[in-house]
């Protein structure tokens, strides 16, 4: 018995791709012959059995084999997925709603769109999961089985934050009292950047010693070009756009973080969140989607964007230390809900329920 | 205490947060700050500076003072004054006192001297044991010195002995997890697929089992060999779909190895299926299709009137007994909302190719005329009957035609009439394998 996990792309840094690596290097532990499968491969220095997705015809036939299908964009395998004969764990990691991308990006909007159109065609399966417990309702609503669905949650790379090192000119270079708020993620529409700008702008106007980091790709020309005039008009300075980041980088944005903040309006699972907990950065983040779930019972959320408030919270948060501890502390216990040896026995429970 | 604090703007869920606390103090701070708005928004960040001067208690003693002092004391610790001649400068008087002092001396030093001496003994043994200490100290203070290098060096030894024995004890520790782990998963995963394995030849066992008593034979296998493949079978139902576009629950009756219900899945249309065959049932699941192991007249008596919005029957009427059938299509009929289709696909017994062909199949009870099945429909309530063919038999495998233009002259119209009686023979001989009749409720 083979099992076999299918992408649309895996390409380097991409949280899916880490996570389906992730999978296949605990399959393989467990002893299982494993492949991985691609439209296509932008990732050097593979560390796994994995090829372009035509290879995977070879195995359709058998029914004993396993497939996990990562369904997070519109991707022509899908086709491969319909019609294979092994048994099928279909992976939900969600698809931003198009109307996000409406007047950004007209490819973008489209694939989204065909993507949670499709959606409902791909209810045949053995067992199907989400990333959250989010993405696992919106795989009922889309008429998969309640009684087979899971969750498996995201396999997190905490072992890289650990072997690489600081940017030590750029932590010296920040590291200077002011209160520094971190965003990670795409410079999307979705992710509303423009409400974290407005959180600064009324913060600033009570400590002024403030600055704001949105770590993250850009890709929307038009976008990019209303954040920075957004910003340009509000005349507010300190508003950093770091574009991608090595993880080196990253790894420094977190360290000096004293506050992540997230206003996003469409999240899947939102990996930033759980990363924050890691570096034990307290979390203020929008009550949407996925966050909710992710967070469960900790960090704080935002039922109102009212940003006067918002500011007030984070200057409590940035001078309050018994108030930034105690939220820490909530955190560090969710924290342990993403414990690699967790992620694991949820694995091994779903391959069971599949494979019996 | 509820779980977590929901206010309008915040939600916190932890016991020990005050979110009304922080609320306050939020608004507090609002209020304040719009008041100030007004003047200077300067001196808000009053920093407060705090002297660090230490606490003095104790007049700082350093090493050269007491040198000073232990000077002082050696020479000072012999109070006797051995050296003192009593003299006076007076040429006449100076006798007198001399004398005078002598005798006082000699009288006073009767009572004092003693003292002074003992004094003075005490004084030498304390500086003794003064100089002896300090002396003792001073060279503590010098092995002090000579341990303060000595010990980080005693202390990096010991850190480097207890790192290495933790490194081991790590090491051994890590080896036996993982060995532990290892066989631990090799042992799940065997038991696994030793799972699969038996369950896979159960169902054989079940199927042979079945077939030494005459009760049947594995219908799985048997349309695996007979009826062709999955996707051949998709491709010829994807015809009917069109009579079930927008719906949400289509009832498949006789679902087999689902096919259509797939089908359906990828085109979005809610459906599930029944079907008495087991292993069909188990294999439908095990691609994520509804289907229930169960007759279909158990199901329709179950289910409420008009809750299924088209009901597709394929492959099944043939195999039923008559007095079944007809009971099925009236529930059909009462449980079908009203707009809704029926097809119900069946072998075409007009057919000599299909009518040979239906005994391949032991299960089939009789093959059903079109007519019988389309009067059945209308019996049951359904109107709009029509009745469409489908599966014809390939060309290579029907009687050929003469062309025309192979033909002399004079023998075109044999050839029409020969062409025409071949036409009337192929429909007999080899019509269509299949039809299907619809009906609307």
């Amino acid at each position: 018995m083979k099992v076999h996990q299918l992408n649309s792309t895996l390409v380097f840094g991409d949280a899916i791709t880490n996570h389906t690596l992730e999978i296949d290097k605990v399959l393989r532990k467990w002893g299982f012959d494993t492949h991985i499968f691609a439209k296509s491969i932008d990732y050097k220095n593979l560390p796994a059995s994995i090829d372009l997705d035509k290879h995977y015809k070879k195995y359709m036939q058998s029914e004993e084999d396993l497939l996990i299908y990562h369904y997070s964009v519109y991707c022509e395998n899908i086709n491969l997925y319909k019609d294979t004969n092994n048994l099928k764990i279909f992976e939900y990691h969600n698809i931003t709603p198009q109307k996000y991308f409406q007047g950004y990006d007209e490819n973008i909007w489209s694939i989204c769109k065909q993507g949670r159109e499709e959606l409902r065609g791909l209810t045949a399966c053995t067992l199907s999961m989400g990333d959250s417990e989010y993405n696992r309702q919106e795989l009922i609503k889309n008429g998969f089985r309640e009684d087979t669905s899971d969750v498996l949650p995201i396999f997190l790379h905490y072992d890289d934050y650990e072997s690489v090192e600081l940017n030590y000119n750029l932590y010296e270079k920040f590291d200077d009292g002011f209160v520094n708020i971190l965003f990670v993620g795409r410079i999307a529409p979705n992710k509303k950047i423009e409400d974290l700008i407005k959180a600064l702008y009324f913060y600033k106007k009570i400590n002024t010693r403030s600055r704001l980091f949105i770590v993250g790709a850009r890709f929307l020309d038009y976008y990019d070009k209303e954040l920075n005039d957004f910003v340009n008009a509000l005349g507010i300075k300190d508003v950093y756009f770091t574009n991608k980041v090595s993880l080196s980088d990253l790894k420094t944005y977190y360290e000096l973080a004293d506050i992540f903040l997230c206003m996003s309006e469409h999240e899947g699972f939102c990996v930033p969140l759980v990363e924050s907990m890691y570096f034990k950065i307290p979390i203020i983040a929008y009550n949407s989607t996925a966050i909710p779930h992710t967070l469960e019972k900790s960090g704080i959320l935002i039922n109102q964007k009212k940003y006067i408030e918002i500011a007030e919270l984070m200057n409590l948060i940035a001078e309050d230390e018994k108030l930034k501890s105690r939220i820490i502390a909530g955190q560090n216990k969710r924290l342990h809900y993403f414990d690699r040896d967790n992620v694991e026995k949820k694995l091994k429970t779903i391959i069971e329920r599949a494979v019996s | 205490m509820m779980d977590g604090m929901y206010l309008d703007t915040f939600e916190i869920h932890d016991d020990e947060i005050d979110v009304e606390e922080i609320m306050r103090k939020i608004k507090d701070n609002i209020r304040m700050r719009k008041q100030k708005s007004g003047s200077s928004e300067g001196g808000s960040n009053e920093v407060c500076q705090q002297s660090d001067s230490a606490p003095c208690n104790a007049i700082p003693v350093n090493a050269k003072d007491i040198q000073k002092e232990f000077d002082q004391i050696n020479s000072n610790w012999d109070i006797g004054n051995r050296t003192y001649a009593i003299s006076s400068h007076r040429p006449i008087l100076g006798r007198v006192l001399v004398k005078g002092r002598q005798t006082i001396k000699g009288e006073v030093g009767r009572y004092v001297d003693p003292m002074i001496d003992k004094q003075t003994e005490f004084n030498r043994s304390v500086v003794n044991i003064l100089s002896e200490a300090y002396r003792s100290i001073g060279e503590l203070n010098i092995s002090k010195e000579n341990a303060k290098d000595v010990k980080p060096i005693l202390a990096a030894f010991e850190n480097q002995i207890d790192q290495k024995l933790k490194e081991l004890l790590g090491q051994i520790k890590a080896f036996v997890n993982a060995m532990n782990e290892e066989v631990e998963n090799r042992a799940w995963l065997a038991g696994l697929l030793e799972k699969r394995i038996n369950s896979s030849r159960a169902k054989l066992e079940t199927s042979s089992g079945a077939l030494d008593e005459g009760q049947g034979v594995n219908y799985f296998v048997f349309e695996e060999r007979f009826r062709g493949s999955r996707a051949d079978i998709k491709q010829r139902q994807a015809a009917f779909l069109q009579f079930f576009e927008r719906c949400h629950a289509v009832l498949d009756i006789g679902s087999g190895r689902g096919e259509f219900l797939e089908l359906m899945q990828e085109h979005g249309i809610g459906a599930r299926g029944v079907d008495v065959d087991e292993d069909m049932v188990s294999y439908c699941r095990a691609k994520g299709l509804q289907v229930e192991n169960i007759d279909a007249i158990s199901y329709l008596e179950r289910i409420e009137d008009k809750s299924v919005d088209g009901i597709f029957i394929d492959q099944v009427v043939e195999h039923l007994e008559p007095d079944y059938l007809i009971k099925m299509l009236s529930l059909c009929y009462q449980k079908l909302i009203y707009g809704g289709y029926i097809l119900a696909e069946t072998v075409n017994p007009l057919s000599f190719f299909s009518s040979v062909n239906f005994y391949i199949d032991m299960s089939h009870k009789k093959p059903i005329h079109p007519e019988t099945l389309k009067f059945l429909l209308e019996s049951a309530g359904f109107r709009e009957i029509e009745t469409r063919f489908f599966s014809p038999v390939p060309d290579d495998m029907r009687l050929r035609k003469i062309r025309a233009e192979d033909a002399g002259e004079e023998d075109r119209g044999l050839v029409e009439v020969y062409n025409h009686n071949i036409d009337m023979l192929n429909a007999i001989l080899y019509g269509a394998q299949d039809y299907a009749a619809i009906g609307k409720k």
